[in-house]
């Protein structure tokens, strides 16, 4: 055998490789994408403007059930990140201004490209049902306005 | 008229600052399993990359494998080509498993001939950066860990079949990006005192060193010690070579007719791996004539293999290597490889043509593409835009320039001589925006790891220190990203001018000649400068997953 090849694996190399592989797979078992809770709770998000632009946008949110009807929920949080890795997260907590709708007056997009809003619905009995929701933001230009 | 190689006098040569004669860092990287200490750390990160890429949650800034490949990596690279050398290639985690290939597979077949350049590397590099907007590698762990999980196999399995570094060499964008860009590294691994290698006669440093004889059984079939009349000799720069010692595969075009050319590793293995206590240089760079970083992956096997300890890692003129031209071990002259040119050309065309991929004029014009060819593809219309981008209109611009230099200093060199000779001096500029881009994305979001972590131990259980910190994320003042990488791009753009007046003043009569000859390539860099300005100035978009072209 050669001893360049074999040299490192006799000084516990493999064992040491070994081990933090095992380990690795371990840790990863542990983790995964969260379960999805299968509570009855849709949420539909609209902004003004359409699309939203860089800056201040004001965040529309209409909790609903299956039939359609609004959800009571005792707050709305609502987290919007960049799909490209690096960017600080934005969070905030929405206004209620009516039966199932829920505001945000200035959620704030601090760059233009494509965004996931995580809104996690906290119902009464502290049941919470998370909704990631996608929106492309523009320049000012790009968009319609209201 | 090209230069030749001339090496420094022994005693110059020893007056330069050598980082194995650092503190710290020199003790460590003289120690033979420093490399393997670096490269077990990235692979036990690129395992860790690669299972939350698989199995972890997919939004990219909560996965490691979404977060560290994309924002911190490639950050580093860049840092690292421009403040020490190649050090991914010294710490790259694929080789480690590349080594359980080199043990069990074959390892013994030639790279085939019509591969031995770097087209096939050329058109790879070209697929990833359109694969990395086509399917918008960064925002899907899963494909990240793909993109990882394929590197690791391709490396396993070229070099379990093929002799020497033929992944690195010949295959391995990744290696090409920092061959290239590590030409205006600030250190080289180079020999110290030419004087030295004069009265070489064992060749180590490419050969590897081998048991001696005696130790070895009846089978074995080399050894140093017999290897009789092999001898350097400087001042021709040619290897005299026993009758019995077979060549390996060095690259075909360093070539001469009528001269013997250095052993290379593989050499060694043609004879037998038995007995091999130190390899040599596996990419046939033999180093009494190796120039500058092509190639160069900073294995460190040559520093290990000398038995006069004469190679260093030296620190240099980061331009010393873009403008000479001498016969370069397992290269040629640069002037002389159109692959090599293209290699170059690519890379700096493609910085641009990457970072125009995060501006929002982008998307219209990849729009009124699709409109007007009628594609309906999204992953065509992408295509054809980078054929476009990074060949067709970098051959044009570099053909025009070539002709212009060509005819203004009535020069005899052909069009494609001229574009070999001076495509090298567009090199900093393209390094420079590269470090403009991939330093934006380190500087505006490294702390973003912070959470990241933190989520990722709160996953699994383990101790936090408190909430998630989501809104860690800049490194600096967002206000002085744009200034920053104004300057880099700049500072490229200056290196690149002296560099092409370098490379002018070499190759022509006169002065005058020179400043006509450097005028196109001067107007070149500068109208890519500008367009370097244009694209940071512009506001930053990170989009690709929702937009339907």
């Amino acid at each position: 055998m050669n001893p360049r090849l074999r040299s490192p694996f006799r000084s516990g190399w493999a064992l040491a490789l070994t081990w933090l592989v095992a380990t690795a797979l371990l840790l990863a078992g542990c983790r995964g994408d969260r379960p999805t809770d299968d509570l009855p709770v849709h949420v539909q998000v609209s902004s003004a403007p359409t699309p939203p632009i860089i800056g201040p946008v004001r965040l529309v949110l209409t909790v609903t059930d299956d039939d359609g009807a609004p959800v009571e929920a005792s707050e709305v949080r609502v987290e919007g990140t960049m799909t490209h890795a690096g960017m600080v997260p934005v969070h905030e907590t929405a206004r209620r201004e009516g039966e199932g709708r829920w505001v945000v007056p200035e959620f704030e997009f601090t760059m233009g490209g494509d965004w996931i809003l995580i809104v996690e619905v906290e119902l009464p009995d502290g049941r919470v049902a998370t909704r990631e929701r996608e929106v492309t933001v523009v320049s000012r230009g790009e968009s319609d306005g209201d | 008229m090209s230069s030749t190689a001339t090496p420094p006098k022994a005693s110059e040569a020893r007056r330069v600052p050598d980082l194995l004669n650092a503190p710290l860092v020199g003790p460590f990287l003289r120690w033979r399993h420093a490399r393997t200490v670096l490269q077990g750390t990235c692979l036990g990160l690129a395992v860790l990359i690669l299972l939350d890429g698989l199995f972890g949650p997919q939004l990219a800034p909560r996965n490691l494998a979404g977060t560290i490949p994309w924002v911190h990596w490639r950050g580093f690279v860049v840092l690292a080509l421009l403040v020490a050398g190649n050090l991914f290639c010294m710490a790259c985690p694929f080789m480690l498993p590349r080594r359980v290939a080199k043990r069990f597979g074959p390892a013994r077949l030639a790279w085939p001939a019509p591969l031995r350049s770097k087209w096939l590397a050329v058109a790879l590099l070209l697929v990833f950066f359109w694969a990395y907007e086509a399917f918008d590698l960064w925002t899907s762990p899963w494909l990240t860990a793909w993109v990882a999980l394929t590197y690791f196999l391709l490396a396993f399995v070229i070099d379990g079949f093929f002799k020497g570094a033929a992944f690195c060499k010949h295959v391995c964008p990744i290696g090409q990006f920092h061959f290239v860009n590590g030409m205006i590294s600030p250190t080289e691994v180079r020999v110290r005192d030419p004087g030295v290698c004069d009265s070489c006669e064992t060749l180590d440093c490419i050969r590897g060193r081998y048991v001696p004889a005696k130790a070895q059984s009846s089978e074995a079939p080399f050894s140093s010690s017999e290897s009789g009349p092999l001898r350097f000799e400087a001042s021709s720069g040619e290897v005299r070579l026993p009758a019995a010692l077979s060549i390996g595969d060095a690259d075909a075009s360093t070539s001469s007719p009528g001269r013997a050319r250095p052993p290379d590793a593989a050499s060694g293995r043609a004879m037998g791996r038995e007995g091999l206590v130190q390899g040599g240089c596996e990419l046939a760079l033999f180093q009494p004539r190796k120039e500058g970083n092509g190639d160069c992956t900073f294995c460190m096997e040559c520093i290990h293999a000398c038995p006069h300890d004469n190679v260093g890692i030296l620190l240099r003129s980061p331009l010393r290597e873009l403008t000479r031209d001498p016969v370069r071990s397992g290269i040629g002259r640069l002037s002389h490889r159109l692959d090599w040119a293209a290699l170059a050309l690519l890379l700096t065309f493609g910085a641009f043509v990457n970072a125009f991929g995060m501006v929002e004029p982008v998307f219209a014009i990849q729009a009124w593409m699709a409109e007007r060819t009628g594609i309906r593809s999204d992953a065509l219309v992408l295509g054809l835009f980078f054929l476009i981008l990074m060949v067709g209109i970098p051959a044009l611009l570099t053909a025009a320039a070539g002709w212009a230099s060509r005819s203004l200093s009535g020069g005899e060199a052909s069009v494609r001589e001229t574009v070999g000779r001076y495509a090298w001096s567009l090199v900093p500029l393209g390094f420079g925006m590269w470090t403009a881009h991939y330093l934006y994305h380190l500087l505006i979001g490294g702390w973003t790891i912070v959470p990241v972590i933190q989520e990722y131990l709160r996953d699994l259980g383990l101790p936090t220190g408190g909430d998630p910190r989501w809104g860690a994320g800049a490194m600096v003042p967002e206000s002085w990203l744009l200034p920053l990488n104004l300057l880099f791009l700049q500072v490229g753009l200056l290196l690149s001018l002296i560099a092409g007046m370098r490379i002018a003043q070499r190759e022509e009569e006169s002065r005058r000649h020179a400043l006509r000859a450097f005028l196109p390539w001067a107007i070149l860099a500068t109208l890519l400068s500008l367009a370097g300005i244009w694209l940071l100035t512009q506001p930053m978009e990170m989009r690709g997953t929702f937009q339907a072209i």
